[in-house]
């Protein structure tokens, strides 16, 4: 994949060490050039639904998403997303320390398009988080 | 009882001396013989003479009067032709009086029976007519016909009298006696006994109301029965009393009654209704013991219902408390973790040339435990989520199930030389996925502990026992002390160090928990250095419990 064409993906974490460590698995996997992070649900919804509108998918291609967020927490985003016309055609990856079955059943009843449990070790973190992200982005851009 | 000698016949007191065959004098059947001749007097007293009867005699009317105001006659002989008043006249007079009204009077005639004498022979009451000349077999036979009748009526007479007597004083003693034995009743019964009118006072107490309640029968008689009922209970024993008098059959209530000293009873009443005497009569039985003791059973059964429940609550709660223990401990615990291992990375990767080899072993040594703790993590809460999970239970093919798990255990080895011995094996009935983590668990053990061995030699079988299936997994490994063989099965219980087999001592402590969940039982044998033994036993179908959480 070019370097010269940044792609639009949206981190959804609270936790800064999650996150650097994201950012350095996207790093790794020469993606995070187009990355934009919030910290909490709140913060998530007011960048997904502009001004509190219908929501707007921009460029956005992906949203990496961690459940237990402060203020909204992952579930509600999920569930605003998917019922949006626009917002629902964007693949949501949801990356947790969970691996608790009632929550992945939970995540798919409301149509996520991965539920992935955090790896410990960052080097499969690594692999994980670039073969998530790319295979999301290429369907994305096979869609059109 | 003493009683006056009195004569059954006569009903009057034995005076006379004179034997019973002839009687009295004065209590013979008596005949009236009235002419005015003497000689046809005596003629008649001849004829008449063997009938054993008292024979009087007059001479007119007036006389023959005279003797019936003395006595009661069976019969009167009466001869029509009388100086002064004649025989019809003095038959007139004799029907007038109440007394003689029946006394049959048999005229004598001399005459030719004209129809009109007759006639008024029998219009004054004339029992029958007899022509003189008398014909002594005629006078005899006739008389005697009424001699005979009036003795037959004294007789039946007598005898009606001697029954009734006879009956009075049976009936007296009856009474008696059945007085008798009523009483004793009454004074020995163990239960108090009323008998109450249907105004609600007592009539009655046996002496029992002094032994229970202290109160002398005397005292009571005439109080008002709800007098001795306890306040709060009145208006139901009101209630129950009211329903005596208006329902037939026994009514039972309960209340408590004040005795002398002040303090109550409880007394259980039955009580029946006589609605014609207007009574009521009802027994009573002190049952505060047992009252008590129903009291008390219901305090403690409400005591044990509530710290049940407060047992469940507490139970509830900490269930509760462990899930959100194990969610937070997935979840929480994990990201410090998970940043340990990410950032220790990160520094080994990008700043290596800072590190010495010191410090790069220290770097290798925090990433090890980071995993070895997140393994814990893992284990800690298959192990919670295993007693939670809801078991499906079915047949289950031991012999695959093992085949499965030990194709994947010499995968997963291939550089140790593994004899799995799988005999024939019993199916089990139980959770097919968590039977299979049993399994799992009991033969990468054996798997572990037989390292030290050239070839692990691990043997799978079964054997029925009463009610209950047993499987055991035999190895040859390294064993373990005898003495701590109950240790073996406690979460995090380690009999090796992790140096020398690795692993975080929560396997045996699930395959104990499902198998305690299942309704069965698990336990080890083992000597040091000679292998391990692993029983565990499943109820066989249709004898399974019902799954608990563990």
């Amino acid at each position: 994949m070019p370097a010269s064409q940044p792609e639009e993906i949206l981190l959804i974490e609270d936790n800064s060490c999650d996150a650097e460590m994201t950012v350095w698995a996207l790093e790794k996997n020469q993606l995070s050039r187009g990355l934009h992070r919030v910290k909490d649900g709140a913060e998530a919804l007011s960048f997904l639904f502009p001004q509190g509108g219908p929501g707007s998918a921009g460029g956005l291609k992906a949203v990496l998403l961690d459940i237990k967020l402060p203020l909204v927490d992952g579930i509600e985003v999920l569930k605003r997303m998917k019922s949006d016309p626009e917002l629902k055609l964007v693949p949501v990856i949801i990356l947790t320390s969970s691996s608790e079955p009632k929550d992945r059943e939970v995540c798919y009843s409301l149509g996520v398009n991965s539920y992935v449990v955090k790896p410990l070790e960052f080097e499969e973190f690594v692999s994980t988080v670039g073969l998530l992200a790319r295979y999301w982005l290429k369907v994305n851009c096979s869609r059109g | 009882m003493p009683r006056k000698s009195v004569d059954p016949v006569s009903g009057r007191a034995k005076a006379s001396g004179q034997p019973a065959s002839k009687g009295p004098r004065d209590s013979r059947i008596s005949v009236l013989l009235v002419d005015d001749r003497a000689e046809d007097l005596m003629v008649l007293e001849a004829i008449l003479g063997d009938l054993d009867v008292h024979l009087v005699k007059a001479s007119s009317g007036e006389e023959a009067l005279r003797c019936l105001l003395d006595r009661d006659f069976s019969a009167i002989l009466l001869d029509v032709h009388l100086p002064g008043m004649n025989g019809f006249e003095t038959a007139e007079l004799i029907r007038k009086r109440e007394r003689s009204r029946a006394t049959p009077i048999i005229f004598l005639t001399g005459e030719e029976s004209s129809p009109v004498s007759l006639q008024h022979a029998y219009a004054v009451g004339a029992a029958d007519f007899i022509m003189k000349p008398i014909s002594a077999e005629a006078i005899r036979s006739k008389v005697s016909v009424f001699v005979e009748l009036a003795r037959a009526m004294r007789e039946v007479r007598i005898q009606a009298e001697q029954l009734r007597r006879m009956e009075d004083r049976q009936h007296r003693r009856l009474l008696e006696q059945v007085t008798e034995q009523r009483n004793r009743i009454f004074a020995l019964s163990p239960d108090l006994i009323c008998i109450a009118g249907f105004d609600g006072n007592i009539l009655e107490g046996n002496p029992r109301w002094e032994g229970t309640l202290g109160w002398t029968p005397a005292r009571v008689t005439g109080r008002p029965f709800l007098e001795f009922v306890h306040p709060d209970d009145r208006p139901s024993t009101k209630e129950a009393l009211e329903r005596l008098k208006k329902e037939p059959g026994a009514v039972s209530f309960e209340s408590r009654f004040r005795r002398a000293g002040g303090d109550y009873v409880w007394l259980a009443w039955t009580g029946t209704p006589y609605p014609s005497e207007r009574l009521i009569y009802a027994v009573a039985r002190d049952v505060s013991e047992s009252k008590r003791a129903a009291v008390e059973a219901l305090r403690l059964n409400t005591d044990l219902e509530r710290r049940v429940s407060e047992r469940t609550a507490q139970l509830e709660s900490a269930n509760k408390e462990l899930e959100s223990f194990s969610y937070s401990v997935s979840h929480d615990l994990r990201a410090p973790l998970r940043a340990i291992e990410g950032f220790t990375r990160r520094l080994v990767d990008r700043h290596a040339s800072g590190l010495d080899a010191e410090g790069k072993r220290l770097t290798e040594v925090v990433l090890t435990n980071t995993r070895r703790m997140a393994q814990l993590i893992d284990d800690l809460l298959a192990f919670s989520r295993m007693g939670r999970a809801e078991l499906i239970r079915t047949r289950v093919d031991m012999r695959a199930l093992a085949g499965s798990v030990s194709d994947e255990l010499r995968a997963a080895n291939p550089g140790r030389k593994l004899d799995f011995r799988i005999g024939e094996l019993a199916p089990a009935w139980g959770d097919q996925a968590l039977l299979r983590q049993v399994l799992a668990n009991l033969f990468s053990n054996a798997v572990k502990y037989t390292r030290p061995r050239e070839c692990a030699e691990i043997e799978f079988s079964s054997r029925q026992d009463k009610g209950e299936t047993v499987w055991s997994v035999r190895d040859n490994g390294v064993g373990f002390e005898e003495a701590f063989a109950s240790k073996l099965f406690g979460v995090f219980q380690r009999l090796h160090s992790s140096e020398e087999f690795e692993g975080t001592g929560v396997g045996l402590a699930l395959v104990q928990r499902v198998i305690l969940r299942h309704g069965g039982r698990v336990w080890a044998e083992g000597k040091t250095g000679t292998g391990a033994v692993f029983h565990f036993s499943l109820p066989t179908e249709g004898q399974g419990h019902a799954g608990k959480p563990a």
